[in-house]
């Protein structure tokens, strides 16, 4: 193989350009259609959404994990709470 | 004494050549990037030390890299050999991407395909200096910069330059950072980074579940040979969206995908022999592969500002530079690009529209390279 020279030729031989142009011609297509179904999702599915209303999706509810200097503080001041009863 | 000296000849250290040696620094220049550097950690620790282990010489008739038959290495590159990794890859990628971006603004899809002009352009250039058909297809996909999708394509393409090409597109991938701000300073005013784009408009779960059947349909029927990537992709999106199968989107996105990675880097790393690796070619590759990854990030930029002649809501340019596909990297340097000119414009949702329809689009080239390059 000759690395060293740039060939048109080559690219002409190997089809280049109509691979390429269809290549990308192909891409843009297929996105654009993409793009276009996107767009028109919502207003499709606003018209059936008298016949199938969303209903939210219960979301698994995960509780925020304590931060430890919170329930340290927390720990503190009701031991400091259990104290001042104690010593009333 | 005699078995002595028969086992210390057929030792590692007598057995090294100077390309074994300096592909075994390769492997550690590129771990040591990993973890200083902080370049794409869990890709490029297993192809660092695959590449070590993949360089360590054997004795004669007891092979031990994954072009000896029988090696434990051999069946581990099965996976890539075969093109079984990459799509995987593609269902944890997917059950892990939300697409929300995109179905808030679909204009920004468009950008993901100018993108893909990267693809294209280095095919003619490697045709150009001489490459075949279908290695000149390997390589162009590295203008994808998405290393699954060339890892795939390679391997049906041109498996003989599976190394260099995977090594070459994971490396700019990790360069991102470095490879475009440049290009996008130069292609684009103070003006233009200035722009603020609207808030992106709240998108239902219907639609997000719904869009990847529907994307998928479209991607399919009009390149067929994209099935394999593009059906992944969006199979794992599936059950992400679709609020029922949380548990397999768990696992796809986290265990599955962390187990394919680490197989597919570490066997990757392992296939790049100093004798298949250290060639001109790879030179070439490695050249091909940055002109690629310019060219793709110009599309993107320059086809954002070609959409504003016509557009009353501008987009800021920047976002357009996301197109190329290495997700989510490229649309954090959108992020931080713009952040720079004005550190109260975000950019980082609207760039993650170009950045994942890039994806699709990549694996939508990938096919059309495959359909009509396999030899």
């Amino acid at each position: 193989m000759d690395l060293i020279q740039i060939i048109i030729q080559r690219i002409v031989d190997g089809q280049g350009l109509e691979i390429a142009l269809a290549g990308m011609i192909t891409v843009f297509l297929a996105l654009t259609l993409i793009s276009g179904c996107i767009a028109i999702l919502p207003k499709v599915l606003a018209m059936f959404a008298g016949t199938f209303p969303e209903t939210p999706t219960p979301q698994p509810t995960i509780s925020a994990p304590a931060n430890e200097e919170e329930a340290i503080a927390a720990a503190v001041g009701y031991l400091h709470h259990i104290g001042k009863s104690q010593k009333q | 004494m005699t078995i002595l000296f028969d086992f210390l000849s057929s030792s590692g250290l007598v057995a090294m050549t100077l390309g074994n040696a300096v592909m075994i620094i390769i492997g550690i220049i590129l771990i040591g990037l990993a973890i200083v550097k902080r370049y794409e950690p869990l890709l490029l620790i297993p192809i660092g030390f695959g590449a070590v282990m993949g360089n360590i010489p054997s004795m004669e008739g007891a092979g031990h890299s994954v072009y000896d038959e029988g090696s434990f290495l051999y069946y581990i590159y099965f996976g890539v050999r075969e093109g079984i990794f990459p799509p995987l890859v593609f269902l944890g990628i997917g059950a892990m991407t939300d697409f929300s971006a995109m179905l808030s603004n679909p204009r920004l899809v468009l950008l993901g395909a100018a993108a893909q002009i990267g693809i294209f352009l280095t095919l003619l250039g490697a045709l150009a200096i001489g490459f075949t058909p279908a290695e000149a297809g390997a390589i162009a996909i590295i203008g994808g910069a998405d290393g699954p999708t060339a890892i795939f394509l390679s391997s049906k393409l041109a498996p003989h330059l599976l190394g260099a090409i995977a090594i070459a597109s994971y490396s700019y991938m990790a360069l991102v950072p470095v490879i475009q701000p440049p290009i996008m300073r130069l292609l684009t005013t103070r003006e233009e980074r200035l722009i603020r784009m609207k808030p992106p408009r709240a998108v239902s779960q219907r639609e997000k579940i719904i869009f990847p059947i529907v994307a998928f349909l479209i991607a399919v029927m009009i390149a067929p040979d994209s099935i394999v990537l593009v059906g992944m992709l969006f199979f794992g999106n599936l059950l992400k969206e679709s609020g029922v199968t949380e548990r397999l989107a768990e696992t796809a996105r986290t265990s599955m995908i962390d187990i394919v990675t680490i197989l597919l880097g570490f066997s990757v790393g392992a296939s790049t022999q100093a004798q298949t690796f250290l060639t001109t070619q790879s030179l070439f590759i490695f050249a091909l592969g940055a002109v690629s990854f310019c060219i793709a990030t110009s599309g993107g930029l320059l086809f954002a500002k070609f959409m504003n002649l016509f557009l009353k809501e501008k987009i800021n340019p920047l976002v357009g530079a996301a197109g190329v596909s290495a997700v989510p990297m490229a649309a954090r340097v959108v992020q931080t690009a713009a952040h720079k000119e004005d550190p109260q414009n975000f950019l980082l949702f609207h760039a993650m529209a170009p950045n994942v329809s890039g994806v699709i689009g990549s694996a939508i080239g990938a096919g059309i390279l495959w359909s009509v390059l396999v030899p």
